[in-house]
């Protein structure tokens, strides 16, 4: 019996001849903030539309809770919340009834929760959802997938529209939410907001996982920026370490990437006539966009 | 297996629909009605001098102009009337295509269906819908014509209950569309298609059965027309009531309903 809240095995997706996801494996533990990282068309929104029972895989299986996406649907939705990537409302509603609506479909009593959202992410909801903005929708969205206290988030990109203030109120409800021992799966194509919020990273590409890490496992992973200033054009050694990869040498200095241990790293240093030298913060970007053009290979 | 939120909210969106539709087949049929008083016989002795309109008349309204003709049965004539069939048809299709292919084409599907109720429950919740609204708009042709023959004077006593019967059959017809309709909209994700391909079904189907007695090798089609098996003039003019038609519009009202329950409980929800 797995503790996983999500658990995917071997998903595969098929439209028509188009290979959309390729064995798909993963598993996401209680309590935990995810982040579901990919670029446009790497299979994200489709895992996330055959978690909820909107599309039926080709093959393979998926659970949340323990229970079968495919054959116990309803029982799974009663603890979920979902914000679609490109969400839309009954434009004849306010925003209001909107949410009395939802709320009224899953018979639960979330008006206290609901008012709280609606004036921490200040949206007024006696407005038709017609009069609304994008960001608004987008608000409404987070309203009615937080206002159940469900036992699982899934947000597909639920940042896209906001402005900054608003992003930082709501990363400030997902923390609150996994304080409380929830979880939340959190999709999006921006690197920062997920190295900013999230407790664990799953990267997509082309319909396959290429990896599934704690952010600060990845971060150990992240090649680091070294610039470095030899005492004279002399001083730079003839054989640089292997994890030593030179961007450029213009005369004593050196600008390159080190792919190994930082300790490893300064150790050579101490042992080179140097000026100066500078070793970056890890940089996600760096390796992020490693995923997405080579397809996962960092080493 | 009926969610009442989802059942509510799609009576509401129809609600407005639905009362303008009945008003204007009551209202159409009281003008009916007059109409009939005023210039029914006139009209029916005109039609009979020409063979061709004879035959038009018998095809389009089941009226045999030289044969006795009673002010009733003119009446019943205003359950074929083109009006009344293309107001409550469009209520029914405008119903039915409403929350599966209208809900996808919207971008709302993912909404509803992300939320913790069964395909087959929103399926069951907007049917009753149409199911309703088909016996409100069944019933709506009887209070024009008790209306009508309030209002104007009858040469002879309208008893309005032996419009039961036509009603009846009508409300089957209604059910048949409904459940084409939905099939349709279960196997289409846009509601523009979706309605079109409906229409489309039930105009071929309603120029099948107006043309096929002029042409003899139609004839042996004339079982695919819906209208086939909705004769109100025959069934108030016997007074029987009209079971095997009744049976065979249901049967297709049931068919038609039950595949695309199937269809829409297995299909992959698009993005809008």
């Amino acid at each position: 019996m797995t503790t996983a809240i999500i658990h995917c095995h071997k998903l595969e997706k098929w439209y028509a001849a188009q290979h959309v996801l390729r064995s798909i494996d993963f598993q996401i533990e209680p309590g935990q903030l995810t982040g579901f990282l990919g670029p446009n068309g790497s299979g994200k929104t489709t895992t996330i539309r055959i978690l909820l029972g909107l599309l039926k895989p080709s093959s393979g299986s998926s659970t949340i809770f323990g229970r079968s996406c495919q054959t116990d649907g309803k029982n799974i939705r009663q603890e979920i919340g979902y914000l679609p990537g490109d969400v839309h409302f009954y434009s004849n509603l306010t925003g209001r009834r909107t949410l009395d609506f939802l709320a009224r479909v899953r018979k639960r009593e979330c008006t206290n929760e609901m008012l709280r959202l609606a004036d921490a992410l200040d949206l007024d909801l006696e407005k038709t959802v017609r009069k609304y903005s994008t960001g608004m929708r987008q608000k409404l969205g987070l309203i009615q997938a937080l206002m159940h206290k469900p036992k699982l988030l899934i947000l597909d990109e639920p940042t896209s529209a906001l402005d900054p203030l608003i992003k930082q109120s709501v990363f400030d409800e997902l923390r609150a939410v996994v304080r409380e021992g929830r979880s939340v799966l959190f999709s999006s194509h921006s690197l920062s907001e997920v190295e900013e919020l999230c407790d664990e990273i799953i990267i997509l590409r082309n319909g396959q996982i290429v990896e599934q890490q704690q952010i600060s496992h990845l971060k150990n992973k992240a090649l680091r920026r070294v610039k470095i200033v030899f005492a004279s054009n002399n001083s730079v050694p003839d054989q640089l370490p292997l994890s030593l990869h030179v961007l450029v040498l213009d005369g004593a200095t050196l600008t390159g990437n080190w792919t190994g241990k930082t300790a490893d790293l300064v150790q050579w240093l101490a042992t080179q006539k140097i000026e100066d030298a500078m070793i970056e913060k890890p940089d996600l970007n760096d390796l992020f966009l490693t995923y997405y053009r080579d397809g996962g290979s960092t080493q | 297996m009926i969610n009442r939120a989802i059942f509510h909210k799609t009576t509401a969106d129809s609600a407005s629909l639905m009362i303008a539709a009945a008003l204007g087949i009551i209202g159409f049929v009281v003008l009916f009605v007059w109409a009939m008083l005023s210039v029914g016989t006139e009209v029916l002795d005109f039609v009979a001098k020409f063979a061709f309109l004879r035959k038009i008349f018998e095809a389009g309204f089941g009226i045999k102009v030289d044969g006795e003709v009673s002010i009733n049965i003119l009446f019943a004539v205003c359950f074929t009337h083109a009006v009344v069939l293309a107001l409550s048809w469009a209520v029914i299709i405008a119903i039915t295509t409403r929350v599966t292919a209208g809900e996808i084409e919207k971008g709302t599907a993912d909404l509803l269906l992300a939320l913790p109720v069964t395909r087959s429950e929103i399926y069951f919740s907007t049917s009753l819908v149409w199911v309703v609204a088909a016996i409100g708009l069944a019933v709506c042709p009887i209070i024009g014509v008790w209306i009508g023959s309030r209002v104007f004077v009858t040469p002879e006593v309208v008893d309005v209950a032996r419009y039961g019967k036509p009603a009846l059959n009508f409300l089957f017809l209604l059910w048949a569309i409904g459940g084409i309709s939905s099939l349709v909209a279960c196997c289409v994700d846009r509601r523009g298609p979706a309605i079109a391909v409906v229409v489309g079904i039930v105009l071929l189907s309603t120029v099948l059965n107006f043309v096929e007695p002029f042409i003899e090798s139609l004839k042996p089609l004339r079982y695919l027309g819906l209208l086939n098996y909705f004769r109100p003039v025959d069934v108030f003019r016997a007074e029987t009531w009209p079971i095997m038609s009744m049976v065979v519009l249901f049967l297709l009202a049931i068919g038609c309903w039950s595949a695309g329950l199937i269809v829409f409980c297995r299909k992959d929800i698009p993005t809008a």
